[in-house]
């Protein structure tokens, strides 16, 4: 009788992440910022080039046990670095991306389907100046228990690692490619995700 | 008149014959650009990767790129695609290096092939306008 309720504790942490609710995490900032990852790959007959920003915030709702959840990501326009200043500065500019007036991207997830693994079939909704139009991705999302190790890597709490990519078409969104640029930028580039969130 | 239609000819076959070395030229130029390319992909070290057995994390899509420094490599990881090297961003930005893409040099020899024909047309037609100078002067003559 004493063994059975010896026994007890260890089958209710057994127990307890299975029943583990919804968890709130933020996407990592400040000081772990450089670890997120946003980019914007352009691919033409002529030429190829993949812009970066590591300013990606917003928070992701995932409940390890169901493996369900949802995500409200944004990702700061005027960070993304292509490699060449100029190029850069006309991406901010108007006619493009136009920063000034619409300096986020904003990803909103409408349903996440678990598919296996730590894949997920994911339809959001993508705003991008100031236009909101449906994408449909496929996505990993990664969740490791707060732990020691997650500590030791500088992360207090649970950790989610949250990867997607999918094809936007800039027109859909108001971008009106200038005829010099037609073959250097593509009308359909690839947006990715790379993202590390907390929750303590 | 002779001596302007000669230097007319002159110019001519000097254009005529630069611009087929160039585009002669461009032929090899490309090729060793080509033998030198390798499908790369452009990867960062993600030091919180160790957490998800991920030590890289991935910058766009594997592209063509010609770069000299076999330095800028890193070792294919056990069980990743061995027809795909793994280029260290962290290095390149460490050495001021920029990655050149395959298609990119592509670009500019295309473009320097359209320069050329066009000073071996011009070429050409310099020397036909010398040639009509010179029947016209015989003839008149």
């Amino acid at each position: 009788m004493k063994h059975r309720f010896a026994l007890a504790p260890a089958l209710l942490t057994l127990v307890v992440p299975a029943f583990a609710a919804e968890k709130t995490f933020t996407i990592v900032g400040e000081r772990l910022e450089y670890r997120n990852l946003a980019t914007v790959e352009s691919e033409t007959e002529y030429e190829a080039f993949t812009g970066k920003t590591t300013k990606v915030s917003g928070t992701v709702k995932f409940d390890p046990a169901k493996r369900s959840g949802a995500a409200t990501l944004l990702i700061d326009v005027a960070s993304v670095n292509t490699g060449i200043p100029a190029r850069d500065e006309h991406m901010r500019g108007a006619q493009w991306m136009d920063a000034g007036q619409y300096p986020n991207i904003k990803l909103e997830t409408k349903s996440v389907k678990h598919a296996g693994g730590d894949n997920y079939n994911v339809t959001g909704l993508l705003t991008m100046r100031g236009v909101t139009r449906e994408v449909k991705f496929k996505a990993t999302v990664r969740y490791r228990a707060a732990s020691e190790l997650n500590k030791a890597n500088g992360f207090d709490g649970d950790v989610l690692q949250v990867k997607g990519k999918f094809d936007v078409k800039l027109s859909d969104y108001g971008v009106k490619i200038p005829a010099p640029a037609a073959n250097k930028v593509a009308n359909v580039v690839t947006l990715g995700i790379s993202a590390y969130a907390v929750a303590k | 008149m002779p001596l302007r239609s000669n230097r007319l000819f002159l110019a001519g076959v000097v254009l005529g014959s630069l611009g087929a070395i160039a585009l002669i030229a461009s032929v090899p130029i490309m090729q060793t650009y080509e033998g030198k390319a390798k499908l790369a992909q452009r990867v960062e070290k993600d030091d919180a990767g160790a957490l998800f057995d991920e030590p890289y994390r991935n910058i766009g899509s594997p592209q063509l790129y010609v770069i000299d420094d076999p330095k800028a490599f890193l070792p294919t990881p056990e069980g990743g695609d061995p027809t795909i090297a793994l280029l260290s961003d962290d290095y390149l930005k460490a050495n001021n290096l920029y990655p050149t893409q395959l298609q990119s040099i592509r670009t500019i020899v295309n473009y320097g092939r359209i320069a050329a024909a066009g000073v071996f047309i011009m070429g050409d037609i310099l020397m036909i306008l010398a040639l009509m100078r010179r029947r016209q002067a015989g003839s008149t003559a």
